[in-house]
């Protein structure tokens, strides 16, 4: 083996991981501010949604982010309807939103109706919110307090697409510790759904 | 005296009466294992309609899937030869009373490093029984070349609408198999490696539609000069390709197709060329995959096809491999 040929070649894996680095860093960076101002949605139920309204006037409001073929997704919808039952009536909004390319309010409405979702489901067609809220994966829960500040951001549970009794509810505790004003067990945990096509 | 490309123990290696298999079944195990290697690191993680990556791990049973952080796995694979490639690429069945059955167990591991990054390493034990009518039956194996893999997802499958799942392939071969001039056996069944330090980068590409996935690797590997008996030898750049397509047939379910290719041209003894001394092969498969929870098990039937053409100095095998794979999230 020649030495020089050695150096040349690692001296080039060396390059490429360091542009690697950066190239991961720079994907991974996301705003830390919401801000929900001038972005309007369109509902499954055929309503408009300003989330910056939303958030308002509500006590906490969550934001799951949705892929339609996504199994992991599919597989947590009736959880995501039991949390909703869990917490009616305490002053928590929930949503779904469709921020994948290509969404278009009359398709997410017929699957809304198909899917019996409980929850509305929002089209972010120029997926606006899923940056501002830095969203890459379906099931990525966002809960925010009426003031708009990020109280949790993460996986829905600890689930994938086989779902467990004995999962972690992360959503669940990230809307109980706010809602009895104590500090969060976690503001984040990672999303297990399915990559979001947001370009 | 022309003393081939392998230098003269290797050449000696090959004067048996079936001895050119042997020597082939070094590349060819190599090769395996270089096949491996990229099915530990090629594809990139799921995305939305192709189920979680069911058809990706039909391919690339040991990668990592989206969102896991390590995966332990092992698989055997069984191959029987049909015969051989020459130099011409004219295939030839066993001469009667010739035979060769390779036996390997790969034991893999797979670890995230930043968010898109995997490090892989393969570990293959090697077991090869030959006979030929000249030399009789002979049994050997031990550990073959320890090789690390590298996969850097710049983008992920259908992140971006406009662009395929792009990764950066890196992979680097390690010599700690036996060499084929270091063999002992007549017809070398306990070489078990090229004897070679190997450095490679590639590009994967994948993309899916609906429940089928579509994937495609080049891989190309500089395989470092070394001394055999005095003589400087060198095995030319080598390419590798995978082709392939899956079906997610549920969740948990998926088959695939994939064919192989793997080219390199003629190697080098003291610097000089030697004509005819290049490889070539090409390999059909077809895979599936079952995930049960966090493991998954995993198939596939091979053929490379016995027709003149689809190969040159190789052997030409069927087989089969079967494995599981654990992964953590």
């Amino acid at each position: 083996m020649k030495w020089f040929e050695l150096r040349r070649c690692w001296f080039a894996a060396a390059l490429v991981a360091t542009c690697c680095v950066f190239l991961g860093c720079a994907r991974s960076y996301r705003s830390e501010v919401p801000s929900l101002a001038s972005i309007s949605l369109t509902g499954s139920d055929g309503r408009t949604y300003e989330p910056s309204r939303v958030v308002g006037a509500h006590r906490l409001t969550v934001f799951i982010f949705y892929a339609a073929g996504c199994p992991c997704l599919a597989a947590h919808e009736p959880r995501i309807a039991e949390l909703q039952r869990a917490f009616s009536g305490q002053d928590v909004a929930f949503f779904l939103v469709n921020s994948e390319h290509g969404a278009s309010p009359s398709v997410d409405a017929r699957e809304a109706q198909r899917r019996g979702l409980s929850v509305p489901l929002l089209t972010d067609s120029d997926a606006r919110l899923a940056r501002v809220l830095g969203a890459e994966f379906a099931t990525h829960s966002i809960v925010l307090d009426a003031r708009g500040r990020v109280a949790y951001s993460g996986g829905l549970d600890s689930d994938k697409k086989q779902l467990h009794p004995d999962a972690t509810p992360y959503l669940r505790h990230a809307l109980e510790d706010a809602l009895a004003g104590r500090p969060q067990r976690a503001t984040e945990h990672e999303a297990l759904g399915c990559a979001l096509q947001l370009d | 005296m022309n003393r081939g490309p392998l230098g003269p123990a290797k050449q000696r290696a090959s004067r048996g009466g079936y001895g050119k298999p042997t020597i082939r079944s070094v590349t060819h195990r190599h090769f395996a294992n270089v096949l491996v290697t990229l099915a530990i690191v090629l594809c990139a993680p799921s995305a939305r309609a192709q189920a979680c990556c069911a058809g990706a791990s039909a391919i690339t049973p040991g990668r990592l899937e989206l969102h896991e952080k390590a995966l332990i796995g092992s698989q055997l694979r069984v191959a029987g030869s049909l015969g051989t490639f020459n130099s011409q690429g004219r295939f030839r069945s066993n001469p009667p009373g010739a035979s060769e059955v390779d036996f390997e167990q790969d034991l893999f591991a797979s670890v995230r490093w930043l968010r898109r990054g995997q490090l892989s390493l393969l570990f293959p034990l090697l077991l090869s029984r030959r006979s030929s009518e000249t030399t009789g039956t002979e049994l050997g194996g031990g550990i073959g070349d320890l090789n690390l893999g590298l996969r850097y997802d710049l983008v992920r499958n259908r992140e971006l609408s406009y662009l395929p799942g792009i990764g950066l392939l890196g992979g680097a071969t390690f010599p700690t198999g036996r060499a084929p001039e270091d063999a002992k056996q007549p017809l070398a069944s306990d070489a078990t490696g090229t004897g070679a330090t190997q450095l490679g980068l590639g590009l994967a590409l994948e993309r899916s539609f609906a429940r089928w996935l579509l994937s495609a690797t080049a891989l190309l590997s500089k395989r470092f000069s070394r001394e055999v008996n005095g003589v400087e030898s060198e095995l030319a750049p080598q390419l590798s390709a995978v082709i392939g397509a899956s079906y997610t047939v549920s969740d948990e379910f998926a088959v695939a197709l994939f064919t192989t290719y793997n080219y390199e041209a003629d190697a080098s003894i003291d610097g000089q060329r030697v004509s005819g001394t290049g490889r070539r092969q090409l390999r059909l498969s077809l895979a599936c995959s079952a995930e049960l929870d966090a493991f998954r098990l995993h198939g596939n039937a091979f053929l490379d096809p016995p027709v003149d053409g689809a190969g040159q100095n190789q052997t030409a095998s069927v087989g089969a491999v079967i494995g599981v794979v654990w992964s953590f999230l």
